[in-house]
């Protein structure tokens, strides 16, 4: 084993355990903490024993075991950008529905400010000075 | 030919108009507006030239975005501003001078008497107005798209001059925030089986307004926002 695999696998026990923790502190919820764990461990097994990564491409039919993770991390980059987009329109329409509100209150408000400050009907003028 | 709102129609609609740094023709605008009908709603979308100081000297409620959200957002908090403030009726009004309001009247008067929830000016009827080629060409297209997606036969999807019932307006949810609203809110007066009718009307292409207009390549961008709009609806 070199310092690389020794070092990835560290990192990516790391990262596993991290999100475990997350998940029993209840910072993570249970399934996605499951799929990021899986993957972090998966990730730590193809560093140690590469051939695997070659027994499962040639289960699915591709040649080499770096061809499948290169394919993997493509797959993984789009479902990324994808959530990443989600998450920003869902953040997008509540930051429109904060500034609705905001902005019709204020203009409520400004509107019986002015009505109460008018001269109703019956109202007797200041004396003059 | 005479004007067929009544005084207590007029009385009753809010003309809502968004507007983002439009200082230079809003006020304008809004005296036009307000020489026959009183209740003006101008939305301003977080300008930074002042618009919402010349729309209060000319007379309109003001309300006021804190930062840009976009045309379709500014539309939707302008109808529910105008539905808290007890509006019969609610008409939608471009800030950039190229409606007339002269026309006011007979786009509201078939949503007063009950003929229809929803009246639509369109350019593309009896009024001819004076359209640059390629924007005819591509509003054309827009038409086409709309009637193959909502299935409303109208003759012109991006036209800003709406009235609407409050039933009408209470329906209406506008999501798309940015210019792909004029097509979500035909897909909502279809979704809810709100009765519609076209109003011809013209539209005065000033430079100012070309300048203010959508780019022909925008085409595209609201093209991509509406069809997001509808997925993730």
């Amino acid at each position: 084993m070199n310092a690389f695999q020794i070092l990835g696998i560290l990192l990516s026990g790391c990262f596993a355990l991290l999100i475990v923790l997350g998940v029993f502190r209840r910072r993570i919820r249970p399934l996605p903490g499951a799929a990021w764990t899986s993957l972090w461990v998966a990730a730590g097994v193809a560093i140690a024993r590469p051939q695997l990564t070659v027994v499962v491409a040639q289960a699915l039919g591709i040649q080499r075991g770096a061809d499948l993770i290169f394919y993997v991390a493509i797959l993984a980059m789009f479902v990324g950008f994808f959530l990443t987009y989600v998450r920003l329109r869902r953040l997008d329409e509540g930051l429109t529905a904060v500034v609705r509100r905001l902005a019709v209150a204020e203009a409520r408000h400004r509107i019986e400010e002015t009505a109460q400050h008018e001269p109703r009907p019956g109202d007797r003028a200041a004396p003059a000075d | 030919m005479a004007d067929p709102a009544t005084p207590e129609t007029r009385a009753s609609t809010v003309i809502v108009i968004p507007a983002y740094n439009e200082g230079a023709t809003i006020g304008d605008v809004v005296e036009e507006v307000r020489r026959d009908w009183p209740r003006v709603v101008v939305v301003d979308d977080g300008s930074t030239d002042g618009t919402a100081a010349a729309a209060r000297a000319a007379g309109a409620e003001v309300v006021s975005h804190a930062v840009n959200r976009g045309q379709g957002a500014a539309l939707q908090t302008g109808l529910d501003f105008g539905l808290r403030a007890g509006a019969r009726y609610l008409v939608t009004f471009d800030a950039d001078g190229q409606h007339v309001s002269e026309e006011l009247g007979r786009l509201v008067e078939p949503v007063a008497t009950g003929r229809c929830d929803v009246a639509l000016g369109s350019r593309f009827l009896e009024a001819e107005s004076e359209i640059p080629a390629v924007r005819r060409l591509l509003l054309k297209g827009a038409v086409l798209f709309t009637r193959a997606v909502s299935g409303l036969r109208v003759t012109d999807t991006h036209n800003g001059l709406r009235a609407m019932s409050r039933a009408a307006a209470e329906r209406i949810d506008l999501r798309a925030d940015r210019m792909a609203h004029a097509s979500e809110i035909l897909d909502q007066i279809a979704e809810h089986g709100l009765r519609y009718a076209e109003v011809p009307v013209h539209v005065r292409y000033t430079r100012h307004s070309r300048a203010k207009g959508q780019r022909t390549l925008d085409a595209f961008r609201v093209l991509l926002d509406y069809l997001l709009t509808r997925v993730f609806r």
